[in-house]
């Protein structure tokens, strides 16, 4: 069957639309649609709705478009991790969107938060096994040494970004657990970036096909998700309450770019 | 031994860069059959039946990891058909 690329420009309008609505919050905050038109309850939900059926329609679309793979390809595994790693962060968002619901709004930390540690751990396995799907494809992405240079370079750009960021966040009062994991995630971003690096690396060697399109939606979804997760750091830890519209709106956007990635993999599988 | 009409490794290339520029990209669909026509050794203004086969199958077996095997047989497919359908070379 062939699959047109309706899916992907609907997961596009929709998520720019919603970026949209929580950038303008973020700016103008007392604006009459945020405190009178909608009630907080309902602007919350509508936060919180799409970061769950972004990455649960990720995971199925993953799902089948690692099945399309036939069994022994590098693909099949990575797109297949890629799918179990969603799903943590899948089952997280559903926790959190539970709390919404019931009304005790944004609780960190929570039972979410393992099924967020589990999915970002699976995200990375599945990025590294992207790598290795892409160096056994034969086409020519770089030597070996390059890569590995490229690597190296990531490694120390990522603590060069992420240790000033996390500094304040370390040295802020706040009980362990949550210190510990506002400390985990952008860790675990630190080491989902080597890996996207490499592949945005390689994924320029493919600009301007299709196989370049769902490299850079995938990539610019993990870097926004490691945006969003430094921003989650600042938010909870410092106390900073006036960034919440901006964290709904970093972590939709990186959401509905992965969501895109899949279905433009899926369009590109099509017969 | 040569099997098979030969074709002129330059059209060859050009066949192969068309197909495959709308899913790689200029720069790979340029690149990719000249790299791996250096790792298979195979050389020279003209190409014979086998060796199209030779870089068809290698350019499959990098292909299924990026679009799977019913899309890749597509594209090889019309890149077959495409180079069939080139005049020989004298």
């Amino acid at each position: 069957m062939s699959h047109r690329p309706l899916a992907s420009t609907l997961v596009w309008v929709a998520t720019s639309l919603l970026v949209v609505f929580f950038f303008g919050q973020s700016l103008a905050p007392s604006a009459s649609l945020y405190t009178h038109m909608l009630s907080p309850h309902t602007v919350d939900l509508i936060g919180s709705i799409p970061k769950v059926i972004l990455p649960g329609l990720t995971v199925l679309v993953a799902w089948g478009v690692a099945r399309k793979f036939e069994p022994g390809n590098p693909a099949r595994l990575a797109w297949s991790l890629f799918a179990v790693g969603m799903f943590g962060l899948f089952v997280g968002q559903v926790v959190l969107l539970y709390y919404i619901f019931v009304g005790r709004g944004d609780v960190f930390p929570s039972i979410g938060d393992p099924f967020f540690v589990a999915g970002c751990v699976g995200v990375v396995v599945a990025l590294v096994a992207f790598v290795r799907a892409y160096a056994t494809s034969g086409f020519p992405i770089g030597p070996r040494r390059q890569l590995w240079a490229i690597g190296l370079a990531a490694a120390a750009l990522g603590a060069l970004l992420v240790v000033p960021l996390l500094r304040p966040v370390m040295a802020a009062p706040a009980p362990a657990v949550e210190k510990a994991l506002n400390l985990a995630y952008p860790a675990l971003d630190f080491l989902m970036f080597i890996p996207a690096v490499l592949l945005a690396w390689i994924t320029l060697r493919f600009r301007g096909g299709k196989v370049a399109l769902v490299w850079t939606a995938l990539l610019a979804g993990i870097l926004f998700t490691a945006a969003g997760d430094i921003l989650f750091g600042y938010f909870s830890n410092l106390g900073q309450k006036g960034l919440a519209a901006l964290i709904d709106a970093v972590y939709i956007l990186a959401y509905g770019c992965l969501a895109a990635s899949v279905f433009h993999q899926r369009e590109l599988l099509a017969a | 031994m040569a099997v098979g009409p030969r074709k002129d490794s330059a059209a060859v290339f050009a066949v192969i860069e068309s197909v495959l520029l709308p899913y790689v990209g200029r720069t790979m669909a340029s690149t990719a059959a000249a790299a791996h026509c250096r790792r298979l050794g195979i050389e020279g203004a003209r190409f014979d039946g086998s060796q199209i086969g030779q870089l068809l199958g290698k350019l499959s077996m990098g292909l299924v990891i990026l679009l799977g095997e019913a899309k890749t047989r597509s594209v090889v497919s019309s890149i077959q058909s495409a180079i069939d359908a080139l005049e020989d070379a004298p």
